[in-house]
């Protein structure tokens, strides 16, 4: 099971010599930086790709730096990984939009694969189901910036100055995106939370 | 209420949902990402084994010495390839080819101007039209 959010501050930032304090800086952020992936990318396989390129990314170059410093620098290779991905796939569809015939890259995940390692109680579950779905619509209907934004703070728990390190913008960018996807989430979720 | 505590509490609601969301990944996205965390740990260690995750397969790439040994490898056995051989029949027009290139008694009808040469090879040509490739079948000169 990953570690809960906020055991990364518990790292030794002189245990940084790749190994265990990289693995577990990893296995804490990896199913958040998935989830955020897939918000952004609405594809589980390209998620995946984006979440591992930034980790062997991470391990590559930035492996040696304090450990303080690894969360702000790995979801900035993140977000500009989406990116990429995001523009590569502009191209793709404009490509593909002229080609008769279409394939869908998602395979068929097996029983076993779609089976959760971790189910809360039914109810529960339908009614996490039912807020996230709603979630999912609304954070996807927002512009990209207050989206990455939105998850970096809510969901990763970033502080302003790491989200802004991350997003490659200003503290005041960030408050602003932040304000305006709070604000239409509110407006828009108000009955499901 | 004030505005600020409905805000910090939304906040709080909206954290919570997409923790236990994310939490809820399927075992083939867990999977993934605990391969890919193994490879990126692989490969922040100095000197050690370096792999690669592609799509839920795993491809363990040599060290750098084994790359490198295994170029020179192929360099020296191409540099030993045997080189290809022309026919026999090539190679005769090729040398052909190379003494008349070579040929200084060539130039030499050219540039001396020797034109009775060739006047007498118009006239030989003219004369016994009849003949083969030879030139002198049944004649005696």
């Amino acid at each position: 099971m990953p570690a809960a959010l906020g055991d990364v501050d518990q790292l030794d930032p002189n245990a940084n010599l790749g190994g265990p304090a990289l693995g577990q800086f990893l296995a804490s952020v990896e199913l958040r930086a998935f989830k955020i992936a897939q918000t952004a990318l609405r594809h589980e396989d390209d998620a995946l790709d984006a979440v591992q390129d930034a980790m062997l990314q991470l391990a590559r170059a930035y492996a040696h730096r304090p450990a303080e410093e690894w969360r702000p620098l790995f979801y900035r290779i993140l977000e500009n990984r989406i990116r990429d991905m995001q523009r590569r796939r502009m191209v793709r569809d404009r490509v593909m939009s002229w080609w008769p015939f279409t394939a869908d890259g998602q395979e068929e995940p097996g029983p076993i694969a779609e089976a959760a390692a971790e189910e809360p109680p039914p109810v529960r579950r339908l009614e996490i189901d039912e807020a996230m779905s709603a979630l999912e619509r609304a954070v996807g209907g927002l512009p990209r910036r207050q989206q990455q934004v939105f998850l970096l703070r809510t969901l990763e728990g970033l502080d302003v100055a790491q989200t802004a390190r991350a997003m490659g913008c200003s503290e005041g960018s960030v408050k602003t995106h932040y304000f305006r996807a709070l604000r239409t989430l509110r407006a828009q979720l108000g009955e499901h939370l | 209420m004030t505005s600020t505590d409905e805000t910090m509490l939304f906040e709080q609601r909206l954290r919570e949902l997409l923790e236990a969301h994310a939490q809820r990944a399927s075992g083939r996205v867990r999977s993934h990402l605990t391969r890919a965390r193994h490879a990126a740990v692989a490969q922040a260690i100095p000197g050690g084994a370096r792999a690669l995750v592609l799509r839920g397969r795993r491809l363990w790439v040599p060290t750098t010495g084994v790359v490198a040994a295994a170029a020179v490898l192929a360099l020296v056995m191409r540099l030993h390839q045997p080189q290809p051989r022309l026919p026999a029949a090539a190679n005769a027009i090729a040398s052909g080819d190379l003494d008349l290139l070579t040929d200084r008694d060539g130039l030499t009808l050219v540039e001396g101007g020797d034109g009775e040469f060739y006047e007498w090879a118009v006239y030989e040509a003219q004369a016994q039209p009849e003949q083969g490739p030879g030139g002198v079948a049944g004649h005696d000169h």
